[in-house]
């Protein structure tokens, strides 16, 4: 009777996650220039809102309606970033509260 | 987001209704007011560049500007009364002819249009800010 010897497992192999073959050609914009070119649409139109509210204020030609629209606008907007950020904070607890 | 478009349609729509009521309160202003003589009357209407179809209102403001108030001649109504300064060499007086019932049911009908044009944003709003509530349930 023999007893095989303990051998050593290599972990290098395991180093790299296998790559789908869809997955590997894919490209694009990637996540982070996307959510900063929102941010960057949010923080115009909340621009554009605080400038017509301005112009309001100091008395130039320019119609409650479209001042309030565009705060309105401003407004919808940043929830909709506010909720996405929501998202994004809630996927990332979830990954570092798992339990391994 | 894809509700600009409707923004721009209701921004359209109160605007458009806003220039109706000051063109029928312009009208009702210079009703008893003088014209200068041999000058035709004018009073002022609202117009809109299009909205004949709802393609074109949501576009409107992007593609076609804005509506606008513009001046058109009327008949003139005229009154004897040599005494008035601003009567011609034979007495008469000319007023703009301004059709009261019209300028009156103009002015309630363009503020509730601007009431429904607010209701429809409200809404608007009111979905929006729902369709963000999905899935924040839990």
């Amino acid at each position: 009777m023999s007893v095989l010897p303990i051998e050593g497992v290599s972990i290098g192999q395991l180093s790299m996650p296998e790559r789908g073959v869809g997955e590997a050609s894919q490209s694009g914009p990637s996540f982070l220039q996307m959510a900063g070119a929102a941010v960057d649409q949010v923080n115009g139109s909340l621009n554009a809102a605080d400038a017509s509210a301005r112009a309001l204020a100091a008395g130039e030609n320019i119609s409650v309606q479209d001042v309030m629209i565009a705060m309105e606008h401003a407004h919808l907007q940043l929830q909709f970033a506010v909720e996405v950020r929501n998202r994004i904070v809630d996927a990332y607890q979830n990954l570092t509260n798992m339990q391994l | 987001m894809s509700v600009d478009s409707i923004l721009a349609a209701t921004r359209f729509g109160l605007e458009y209704e806003r220039l109706r009521l000051e063109a029928a309160s312009h009208n009702i202003a210079v009703a008893n007011t003088p014209t200068a003589p041999g000058r035709p009357a004018q009073l002022m209407r609202a117009v809109a560049p299009q909205a004949a179809t709802f393609d074109a209102a949501i576009g409107g403001l992007e593609r076609h500007g804005h509506p606008a108030l513009i001046a058109t001649d009327v008949a003139q109504r005229e009154v004897h009364d040599p005494s008035d300064p601003a009567a011609d060499k034979n007495g008469i007086v000319s007023y703009p002819r301004v059709d009261m019932v019209t300028e009156m049911s103009t002015l309630v009908e363009a503020g509730r249009a601007y009431e429904a044009n607010v209701r429809a944003f409200n809404t608007l709003r009111s979905m929006t800010l729902h369709s963000l509530d999905i899935g924040s349930g839990s």
